[in-house]
């Protein structure tokens, strides 16, 4: 199928306005308990862009968006315009998400897939983000000067990326790679959001996180501000950075089923990243073996025409996450995801 | 003032061969002092000031010399960091993989931040790339079109408050927390003498000269060690944009280990192309031999010489595609 409905009648930067200028003009809303905060976005109709046979997809929480399951990510493969050509075939098989970095950490990839989103803008969905750096270690608290600083920094390259992409609006922008929770927390950073939808800039908030992930999770868990959160999630469980490694004494990802199901259940879209990094060859920063999450599946999954590769990225689909962001340089890496992604639910019940 | 003349000159020269002879054993963890080698000069900010002669025999650490660029009213966050290529991700994260796919060997790093505003900062990257043409590659990759240019290393340029040079065998990243005025001086400054401090062996960038310079689009070069142009077979690749007939045409040019390699190179092409395009078809125009690919509302067009493989690539004009892919045929030196 290839459907490309619209999802409103009228523009979905006006709509997005009226909804944000709602929010911020009844400052009782900001004031109430975060679990009862309101999400402006969520209509009852679902979000439907480039729709292949393909490609398999789901709703990425309250967004109402149903994204293909793999999610093409644009940060490291088009730094200098390298994988370019690999954006037409993406679209072709059914591929609707595309992630992108702020210029200030992947040079260039922004300005690179401008082209390919001016063709095909209304047919896809696209998420940036960038950093909102504090000087400050995961579990210290910010200082209001910390905060505010963060915000307008993230606001700053927010715009630099509408400008880079050539587009007056993102689909979602996200806090990058955080790992300090009061960052999360912070009622500045979610204000500099807001702002930002009520320019109409942004539809959607998210964050990803890579480095004390389960307790930034639960922190966006907690404030219900987020409506997609980015996670380094294995087979295994958690994803370590510090130690290229996985955190020590992590639960597994089908321990974690209650956490990630706790995500869902608040309206946030679960997005895993670095699935096969521990994977990868060492230049890549992983472990360079293949088989370190054989020992996870069963017979009959691994009796399957999947590689090992590809067996991670179908298995964490399967289990609590809703899409895969796969960072694909080369047409083989495209190609062997495609499989996973698309494929995934035929291994499991 | 010779003194001093002297001073630099032998810190550039001691700091480059200590940073080119790799690293020792014993480095292994990040944010440990590095004691380059015995009778190395002393601290950059006291040469630099004229406070002191050089004292053969003092040593001082390449971060404690970052430490000393630290700007007045500023102070350094946690300490200067040093990283190898095996704990590189510990401070960007993925973005380790980019250097790394560039033979990356270390990475200083320091973070300025401002004792009257703790949300303004200054964070100070230099990568030792090993080689001019690996630090040319990161540079090249990252480059942003359309910036001002700087007149700092082999080139550079700056955006916002933001500064990215290339010298030699280094690229060095300058990013502020904002564009201020201030912070555009203060990491101007920074700039130049960070620059400064590192020498440049001079040695060329093989692709840089083998492609040729008419028409080229000023800035347009780039270096591929891997993947370029998504095809995992594309090694050593060079693209560089060029005006020709009216329109922007890109070149790509590789140089290969033997003329077998770069036959193959070829033939993985046209494989490519037949998979993902709409036809091949292998022609002789003026004695050269050349692979033309359809690539469905564009072409490809490609050649072997020698040890290497090049083309020009996504022209709408098949015409133009299989001119152009000629002359770079015609201007290459045999090799």
């Amino acid at each position: 199928m290839n459907n490309k409905e619209d999802y409103d009648s009228i523009n979905r930067r006006d709509f997005i306005k009226l909804l944000a200028v709602a929010a911020i003009s009844a400052p009782t809303l900001l004031a109430t308990t975060r679990s009862e905060a309101v999400t402006l976005t969520r209509t009852d109709e679902l979000i439907r862009r480039n729709e292949r046979r393909s490609m398999t997809y789901r709703k990425l929480g309250r967004t109402n968006f149903m994204s293909s399951r793999l999610v093409f990510g644009c940060g490291a493969a088009l730094a200098g315009g390298k994988a370019v050509r690999l954006l037409d075939r993406a679209f072709e098989a059914g591929i609707n998400n595309y992630d992108v970095g702020s210029n200030i950490y992947y040079k260039g990839s922004e300005r690179s897939l401008a082209p390919f989103l001016k063709a095909h803008r209304d047919e896809v969905w696209v998420i940036a983000k960038a950093p909102a750096p504090v000087k400050a270690k995961p579990e210290e608290a910010i200082t209001l000067e910390q905060a505010k600083a963060a915000a307008r920094f993230w606001t700053r390259l927010l715009d630099a990326s509408l400008k880079d992409l050539q587009t007056d609006y993102v689909d979602a922008y996200y806090l990058m790679g955080v790992n300090n929770p009061a960052l999360v927390r912070s009622e500045e950073m979610y204000n500099a959001f807001l702002e930002a939808k009520a320019a109409g800039k942004v539809g959607h908030f998210g964050l990803s996180t890579h480095k004390n992930a389960q307790k930034v999770l639960g922190a966006a868990i907690e404030t219900g501000w987020y409506d997609l959160v980015m996670i380094a999630i294995t087979p295994a469980g958690w994803y370590d950075w510090s130690t290229k490694d996985l955190v020590q004494g992590t639960p597994t990802l089908v321990e974690l089923q209650g956490l990630l199901k706790q995500a869902r259940d608040s309206g946030i879209g679960l997005i895993g990243m670095k699935t096969v990094r521990y994977l990868a060859p060492m230049r890549s920063l992983g472990r360079g073996d293949p088989s370190v999450f054989d020992k996870i599946y069963d017979e009959k999954f691994m009796a399957s025409s999947l590689n090992p590769f590809q067996r991670a990225y179908a298995y964490v689909l399967q289990h609590g996450i809703d899409v895969v962001n796969a960072d694909m340089q080369n047409f083989k890496h495209l190609e062997e995801n495609i499989v996973a992604a698309a494929t995934s639910h035929n291994y499991f019940d | 003032m010779m003194n001093r003349v002297m001073g630099w000159g032998l810190l550039a020269l001691m700091l480059t061969a200590w940073c080119s002879r790799g690293q020792p054993d014993s480095l292994a963890q990040s944010g440990e002092t590095v004691k380059p080698p015995q009778k190395l000069v002393q601290a950059w900010s006291e040469v630099e000031h004229g406070k002191k002669d050089i004292q053969p025999g003092k040593t001082q650490s390449l971060p404690e010399i970052v430490a000393g660029l630290t700007p007045e009213g500023w102070e350094i966050f946690d300490k200067v960091m040093q990283f190898t290529a095996e704990n590189l991700y510990e401070q960007i994260d993925g973005r380790a993989e980019f250097f790394l796919a560039y033979d990356v060997i270390s990475m200083i790093f320091a973070s300025f931040i401002n004792r009257a505003d703790t949300g303004q900062f200054i964070d100070v990257s230099i990568y030792d790339m090993g080689t001019p043409t690996n630090a040319f590659g990161v540079y090249s990759l990252e480059r942003s079109q359309g910036e001002p240019s700087l007149d700092l290393g082999r080139t550079g340029y700056c955006s916002d408050a933001n500064y990215y040079i290339w010298k030699g065998q280094y690229y060095i990243k300058i990013i502020a927390s904002d564009a201020t005025v201030e912070l555009q001086r203060i990491g101007m400054g920074l700039a130049r003498k960070v620059s400064d401090l590192l020498l440049d062996s001079g040695e060329t960038v093989w692709g840089m000269s083998a492609l040729p310079q008419t028409d080229r689009v000023p800035e347009s070069v780039q270096y591929f060690k891997v993947d370029a142009m998504g095809l995992d077979f594309m090694q050593n690749t060079y693209t560089a944009k060029y005006r020709k007939g009216g329109t922007v045409v890109t070149i790509f040019l590789s140089q290969r280990d033997s003329p077998e390699s770069a036959q193959a190179a070829v033939a993985g092409y046209a494989k490519y192309a037949r998979q993902y395009g709409k036809g091949v078809d292998r022609v002789t125009v003026k004695g050269v031999d050349l692979v033309s690919c359809d690539m469905g509302g564009s072409y490809d067009v490609l050649f072997q010489k020698g040890r290497q493989m090049g083309g020009v690539s996504s022209v709408g004009d098949r015409s133009l595609a299989i001119q152009v892919a000629i002359d770079l045929w015609t201007r290459l030196r045999q090799e």
